[in-house]
């Protein structure tokens, strides 16, 4: 059971996908409709998104769905891997006390 | 634009910045800048949340958007996407790419078909060109014969393009449509992925309802076993469990291990048995298993300590500390040989294969199968309401996006009816009450402009004919301008008719205002520019304004005034009543003047009374013979000579063509024969009288003046000696 997202996860997400988004912009990437799209996605996704997993896909889709987001989508899918790091150990001993001791 | 670059290098990059943003439209880096600020103030989310809603400022018609938009059309309609290209060829005023369907005036028929649809652009078009409204529409939906100079005219029209350009601006993606979209594709790819996993657990336990292909579940796996070996399994997965507690002891060093598979059991227990050979030479399990071996005393014998104190070569003793950690070590293994020895007993089943990892692994699946798939159940619940949310979204999605592409097909339909209606029909109302109040305005100023002259030419007679008839001298009164008078008297009342005579009265005023005073002068010249002479370009002349003069109101003028003039005539001893006419001009005046005229002249004399009054007061004539005069001809004789005058014309045809005249003259050699000679059957006229009437005044003013009763005199008058 991966662990829920929290505000400031949250708020972490957000910045990493602002940075790639305003990448985007600069490189004009991204049309004017297309950006109006694009935002209103990012916020339903990252709003509704639980937990890492839910994260990593929501991005995952995203690259595929704009190309152009695939380069800015790994630098996301980094920062977040990072941010998971710390919760994978905990995730690691929960998985090994269910399984091993049932 | 980097920050480091040199001065001038940085001047040129600005200029290109400019260049391309006054060249696209856009300006990129002001946009990123933007964008970075908000991140910085607000935070990304707040970024996010603005970008998604539309900007309100912008009102050009953007085809990007709306090509974009139209190509998520469900059910889709290419035929709007032509519509589209054809409305920025008309916004943006460039023909049709070659090739494009409909050829290089594809958008002229656009508009052309629409055109025909709207019976006031036919109507209008129609009595242009001069064809029938049919062959009108005809032409406007087919081959566009003859129309296009029209068309094209319209679609270089800026009020039309203009509102053309207005309408497809208002096609915004608008917020509810960029929040539908969002919304829905979001929750479109929350879904697959939940069912993705969903799935995937699921398939774990059972794959009732999966895809061809997919590997049997837990439960699957579980019913195709024997019951048999359900049994079994359901006994030896404790007791396997058990004994792989066994091996997985850490006293047993390297020998240590989680579980065994039934072909590493011989292995394994060859392995135990060098360990415990290690332990104690030629000690194997089998062994240490035989009746009588004694554990405790072999392990004394080798890893045993002689007491302290005690002789030497007495025997080892028990150590707990020597001998015991290699008890415990012999015992584990002892206890892992028994249980590995049993685990390859019931791992030897048939079905097993010799491993249990997977049939734990599956067994264990199972066992929790029941559970997990109860669980998954609230899963799929939330997946399925999810999907009746998003069907419920693209639906309303899909909806507006039908709405958008209805208002992008009839974008020009509309905007041409507000065209129409606007500006063409509010032009054409303009213009044609704008020629309705000329025309009224024009009438009115033409009617009003008559009546000002006729009160204009009412009021020259009235105030200055008299004294156009006076002589000036210094600015003063000297006389009377004798001749005119006696020519009005001579030969003007007698070949001029009423309505010309008025117009040769305001021509005496006109003439000779520049010989009266000034102030009087000025006068006239004022009422005369009233009148209109000498208005604007081409000048009018005074005898303009007479040409234009109503005769009827001519002769009614002439009515009033001429009589006066007769009257200063009177006054200055031209006798009307005594004048010689000849059968010409007795008949002219009958007919030009009739009876009418005289009758109101008749009736007018108190006026002229009043006026011989006046000039009586002027000094003209003094003394007796003013009074005498005044008493002569205020009276009743002169009331006379008018009856007289109207008597003589009462009577028709002349008898002989002789001279005929009223009254006796100083040609009264003839006697009073005038009367008698016509043959008139006359009234009584008081001949007599007025015989004694002129030879009286004769008398008078000969006293005084020089030869004044004769008719033909051209000496003016001297002024009296006082």
């Amino acid at each position: 059971m991966a662990r829920l997202l929290t505000p400031e996860d949250r708020t972490k997400i957000y910045d990493y996908l602002a940075d790639a988004y305003i990448e985007l912009v600069r490189k004009k990437l991204i049309g004017p409709y297309e950006r109006k799209v694009l935002s209103s996605k990012i916020l339903e996704g990252v709003e509704t998104s639980m937990s890492f997993e839910d994260l990593h896909v929501f991005i995952s889709k995203l690259a595929t769905t704009y190309t152009y987001f695939a380069s800015a989508a790994v630098r996301v899918k980094a920062e977040i891997e990072k941010l998971q790091e710390n919760k994978v150990i905990d995730q690691l001993q929960q998985y090994i006390t269910h399984y091993v001791h049932k | 634009m980097t920050a480091t670059a040199a001065p001038e290098q940085q001047v040129l990059k600005v200029e290109h910045a400019a260049a391309a943003v006054l060249r696209d439209g856009t300006s990129g880096q002001a946009d990123v800048l933007a964008l970075q600020n908000i991140k910085t103030t607000e935070g990304a989310k707040d970024l996010f949340k603005r970008e998604a809603v539309p900007d309100e400022h912008k009102k050009e018609p953007n085809f990007t958007e709306i090509n974009a938009t139209l190509v998520k059309l469900n059910p889709p309609r290419p035929d709007l996407a032509t519509i589209s290209a054809r409305l920025q060829e008309i916004i943006e005023g460039n023909p049709p790419a070659a090739g494009a369907l409909g050829g290089a005036d594809a958008h002229m028929l656009l508009v052309g078909k629409i055109a025909a649809n709207m019976p006031g652009i036919v109507a209008a078009i129609s009595k242009e060109t001069g064809h029938t409204t049919n062959d009108v529409k005809t032409r406007l939906r087919g081959n566009l014969l003859g129309m296009k100079t029209i068309l094209d005219r319209l679609l270089k029209d800026k009020e039309f393009v203009g509102k053309l350009a207005d309408n497809v601006a208002k096609l915004e993606y608008s917020e509810e449509m960029v929040d539908a979209d969002g919304k829905f594709t979001a929750l479109e790819d929350k879904i697959t992925n939940a069912e993705a996993s969903y799935n995937s657990e699921k398939w774990k336990y059972t794959n009732v309802g999966a895809p061809v292909g997919t590997p049997p579940g837990a439960i699957e796996w579980w019913n195709g076993l024997a019951p048999a070996d359900q049994a079994n399994i359901k006994a030896d997965v404790p007791t396997l469990v058990r004994h792989f507690g066994n091996l997985n002891v850490p006293s047993l060093g390297a020998l240590q291990r989680a579980s065994i598979t039934a072909g590493e059991v011989p292995g394994y227990k060859s392995d135990i048995d060098t360990e415990l050979g290690g332990i104690i030479s030629g000690l194997s399990y089998a062994t240490l298993t035989s009746a009588g071996y004694d554990l405790q005393k072999q392990l004394t014998a080798k890893y045993g300590i002689v007491p302290r104190g005690a002789a030497a070569g007495s025997p080892k003793q028990w150590d707990a500390g020597a001998c015991g950690p290699y008890q415990d070590k012999i015992n584990a293994l002892k206890n892992a040989y028994i249980a590995a020895t049993q685990v390859n007993v019931i791992l030897s089943r048939p079905g097993y294969a010799g491993a249990f990892d997977n049939i734990q692994r599956n067994y264990q699946i199972y066992q929790e199968s029941g559970d997990k798939l109860r669980n998954l159940q609230t899963q799929k619940a939330t997946i399925d309401a999810d999907k009746t949310a998003r069907d419920k979204m693209k639906l309303q999605r899909d909806k507006k996006l039908i709405e958008y592409g209805n208002r992008v097909g009839t974008a020009l339909d509309r905007s041409f009816r507000e065209y129409y209606n606007d500006i063409l029909l509010k032009d054409a109302e303009y213009i044609s009450e704008l020629d309705a109040t000329k025309t009224k305005k024009d009438k009115k100023d033409k009617e009003d402009l008559k009546t000002k002259r006729q009160d204009d030419a009412k009021e020259i007679l009235k105030n200055y004919l008299r004294l156009s008839y006076l002589k000036y001298s210094g600015g003063k009164v000297v006389g009377w301008d004798d001749d005119a008078i006696k020519k009005f008297v001579k030969k003007d009342l007698l070949s001029t008719s009423p309505a010309q005579m008025a117009r040769k009265l305001l021509e005496r005023v006109h003439g000779y205002r520049a010989t009266l005073p000034s102030t009087y002068q000025k006068e006239i010249d004022a009422v005369l520019k009233d009148m209109g002479v000498g208005a604007g370009p081409p000048p009018v002349t005074f005898t303009n304004v007479m040409d234009e003069m109503d005769s009827k109101f001519m002769a009614e003028l002439a009515a009033e005034e001429m009589p006066k003039v007769l009257g200063y005539a009177y006054s200055r001893g031209y006798y009307f009543d005594r004048l010689r006419m000849t059968k010409d001009q007795a008949e002219f005046m009958r007919t030009a003047y009739g009876t009418d005229f005289f009758t109101s002249a008749l009736s007018h004399k108190d006026e002229y009374k009043r006026q011989l009054e006046a000039e009586f007061g002027k000094d003209v004539l003094t003394g007796e013979l003013r009074d005498k005069i005044k008493q002569i001809l205020v009276g009743k004789n002169w009331e006379g000579g008018f009856k007289r005058l109207l008597a003589a014309l009462a009577i028709g045809g002349v008898a002989n063509a002789g001279l005929s005249f009223l009254g006796a003259g100083k040609g009264a050699a003839e006697g009073i024969v005038t009367l008698k000679s016509m043959g008139a059957a006359a009234a009584e006229v008081g001949t007599a009288a007025s015989v004694a009437t002129t030879n009286a005044l004769r008398d008078a003013s000969a006293a005084v003046y020089a030869p004044v009763n004769k008719f033909v005199s051209s000496t003016p008058l001297s002024k009296p000696t006082p």
